[in-house]
């Protein structure tokens, strides 16, 4: 029998290869619904404000550290909040417009206890911002130059660290500036778009965060082990948000705000225990809403499947195809 | 949304599945909870118990929401399902999702169908149900094109009733089994096609007696030598530019009377260089010779179809009839294989040739290839010129 079964055909045929092209749809859902990003935004906005101890952050931490932890929180704000160019996690002119936003905004937040001192954290959380905003008119930015640039904040910050911690302490907060630097580089960079300076910008504030705040270089002292677990918090957050279709990375987000400005030690939440519960029940009650019209866009997650069966196919100008695919699609 | 009436049926199966990133979630809140608990003199712990709380009484109350609502109050109606399709074109498994709760909705069901083709299970997107009402009904559809012959199988649904955030999910498994045939692609062909049989009856059959009077005027051609002088056109003759030394004939034909074989070649070698491309012409010459039959039965030809069958045997239909033996052929070719041997094919086509008594048509995967005398081949590049559209693409 000339029989050739199993065939050709069926030999190349269990390759079940399903491409969900649901994931753009879904982002775009989330993108068109200004209400869910209007909420997350205030979500966070509140974490913020209860999480800075209603004002009495910059008292606490000092000036840098609030002006660090108000361009982090923008950060986070903004992959949370903000409108996305794309997929890659570049943030774009929407998100440097959040910046410019919400960095003054959490700046008041944590320094509103300081009276006139507050305005410069304010005004240097504003100009942070507008810088993200102007450069985001010239986004991507070159690589090389974009690279240098970070490169060359992180040495200069490391080595403006290290004489004001001193001793062996200096040169590790030395290292850890340029192993952030490098670690910002090598996260920001996408091989289409370039570098996103707000991206970049926000993991920085958010590194040296961790060592002023948990590290505390602010007070003139330095514990590398504290500072490490912040800062691979933050990355680990950040990098988490950047994509930002799970709701739960939203959620945790809001309780880093809420919960990590300064170490536990340092008691900031003390002088505004009392209204905690309220902002916790707020923040909490406004991601629930959020979360519902999460849902709803996740309708559109997957409204097509297509597999690729074996090698052939027959295509509509008679071309010859190089697979079978099969096409299920929610009518 | 209709009320849930007859014709549905109840899952064969409802399984409890846990959530894990639920249960993670859970297990961190927990653990947090705990650790705050143990540190509540400092703020920042007791703050963060409050979150943890707060996270874990939406998890508990997701899980309460889920149970309550679950999958054991639903009720599917399965598809209905007659006809094959064309690969394609094409078709659409609609079902009807019913709630026989009497007060509670069914809240966050996804349905997903389950099919399966050459064994590779195949999943579909997700239908998303947000809120079914107690005895309320909706429909949920997927359209599935496929672009390749061969069987579908349609095994069931699969719906999943999961409240964000809850550990558990109730998994109801409907089963239905529907075996589906994706025939040969469904081509339109240029009316060119019928000019290949134009003469070629009459040059191979000149022998046959039978007067062409009794025929049907089909048109003309230009004169070959040994056809009868009594069929020349004198009037468009005289009008050709090279007249007497061109000449026209009229042609005629008896539908009636005449039969078409087509044979179509099914041979792929195990090995070579252009398998791939042998195999794609064999698709193609499938809906091809489908196309061709079509064409022929509508102009009331009597059709011969002959082809080997990888899978063992001969294929021999006679199509006389275009809805009752076309949808025969459409079938049986769904499910032809090829041949990696010469020789059944060479000696179809001999004892065709032998048998025949009108126009013998071979439908080939090659260009290029040396057809006995009075067989006319089909190949490739024409097969492809031929077809005018290809439907539902």
């Amino acid at each position: 029998m000339n029989a050739a079964a199993p065939t050709p055909v069926a030999k190349a045929a269990p390759q079940p290869l399903p491409r969900f092209d649901g994931g753009g749809h879904f982002q775009a859902a989330l993108d068109a619904d200004w209400r869910y990003r209007a909420l997350v935004a205030a979500a966070l906005m509140i974490a913020a404000a209860a999480g800075a101890g209603l004002g009495t952050l910059s008292s606490r931490a000092g000036l840098a550290t609030a002006l660090l932890w108000s361009v982090t929180v923008a950060g986070l704000v903004a992959r949370c909040a903000a409108r996305r160019d794309g997929l890659a996690g570049q943030l774009g002119r929407p998100g440097a417009l959040v910046v410019l936003a919400a960095a003054p905004v959490v700046a008041a937040m944590a320094s509103a206890a300081d009276g006139l001192e507050a305005l410069r954290t304010i005004g240097a959380a504003a100009a942070v911002g507008a810088a993200l905003w102007l450069l985001s008119w010239r986004f991507p930015l070159s690589h090389w130059l974009s690279a240098g640039a970070v490169l060359a904040a992180g040495a200069a910050s490391g080595a403006w660290a290290a004489p004001a911690i001193g001793g062996v302490n200096g040169w590790i907060a030395a290292g850890l500036g340029l192993a952030a630097a490098a670690i910002i580089v090598a996260a920001s960079y996408r091989r289409a778009g370039g570098v996103d300076a707000t991206v970049a910008t926000t993991r920085l504030a958010g590194l040296g965060w961790a060592i002023f705040a948990w590290g505390g270089a602010a007070r003139g002292g330095f514990h590398a082990d504290a500072a490490l677990v912040a800062a691979l918090a933050v990355v680990a957050l950040d990098l988490w948000t950047t994509r930002r279709r799970a709701f739960a990375a939203v959620v945790a987000a809001g309780v880093f705000i809420q919960l990590g400005a300064l170490p536990p030690v340092e008691e900031l939440l003390r002088g505004s225990l009392l209204l905690q519960p309220l902002f916790s029940i707020a923040a909490f009650a406004v991601l629930i809403i959020a979360g519902w019209r999460f849902v709803a866009a996740s309708q559109a997650r997957q409204p097509s499947v297509t597999y690729r069966i074996a090698p052939l196919c027959v295509v509509p100008r008679l071309d010859r195809g190089l697979d079978h695919p099969v096409k299920i699609s929610v009518a | 949304m209709a009320d849930a009436g007859t014709g549905f049926a109840a899952a064969a199966r409802v399984r409890v599945q846990p959530q894990r990133t639920a249960l993670t979630l859970f297990a961190a809140a927990l653990l947090g909870a705990v650790v705050c608990m143990l540190q509540t003199d400092n703020a920042v712990a007791a703050a963060g118990l409050v979150d943890a709380v707060l996270v874990l009484g939406w998890l508990a109350a997701a899980t309460a929401i889920t149970h309550a609502c679950g999958g054991h109050v639903l009720a599917l109606k399965p598809p209905q399902m007659h006809a094959d399709f064309h690969q394609l074109s094409g078709f659409r498994v609609e079902v009807r999702l019913g709630n026989r709760a009497r007060r509670m909705p069914a809240l966050f069901v996804t349905l997903r169908l389950d099919s399966r083709t050459e064994n590779v299970p195949l999943v579909s997107p997700p239908v998303f149900v947000a809120a079914l009402p107690p005895r309320a009904s909706a429909a949920c559809g997927w359209d599935i094109s496929v672009r390749k012959r061969g069987e579908v199988e349609l095994r069931g649904v699969r719906a999943t009733v999961c409240f964000p955030g809850s550990l558990i999910a109730h998994e109801c498994l409907f089963t239905f089994a529907y075996r589906k045939l994706a025939l040969p692609a469904v081509f339109r062909l240029d009316n060119r096609a019928l000019e290949m049989l134009s003469g070629r009856r009459r040059a191979e059959s000149r022998s046959a007696s039978f007067p062409a009077s009794v025929g049907e005027f089909i048109g003309v051609r230009d004169y070959r030598p040994g056809d009868n002088p009594r069929d020349v056109h004198l009037a468009l003759s005289t009008r050709l530019p090279d007249f007497p030394y061109q000449l026209v004939v009229r042609e005629y034909e008896d539908p009636e009377a005449d039969n078409v074989c087509v044979v179509l070649d099914t041979l792929i070698p195990a090995a070579g260089d252009n398998i791939d491309v042998l195999r794609y012409n064999h698709e193609v010459s499938l809906s091809f010779a489908v196309a061709f039959c079509r064409l022929l039965v509508d102009r009331r030809y009597h059709v011969r179809f002959c082809a080997v069958d990888g899978a063992g045997g001969r294929i021999d239909l006679k199509i006389l009839r275009p809805t009752s033996d076309l949808p025969k052929l459409e079938a049986r070719l769904a499910r032809v294989l090829p041949v990696t041997e010469a020789k059944p094919v060479a000696r179809l086509v001999a004892d065709v040739f032998f048998y025949a008594s009108g126009a013998l048509f071979f439908i080939s995967l090659r260009d290029g290839i040396r057809a006995p005398r009075g067989v006319f081949a089909i190949e490739p590049h024409m097969q492809k010129r031929l077809v005018r559209e290809v439907v539902g693409a």
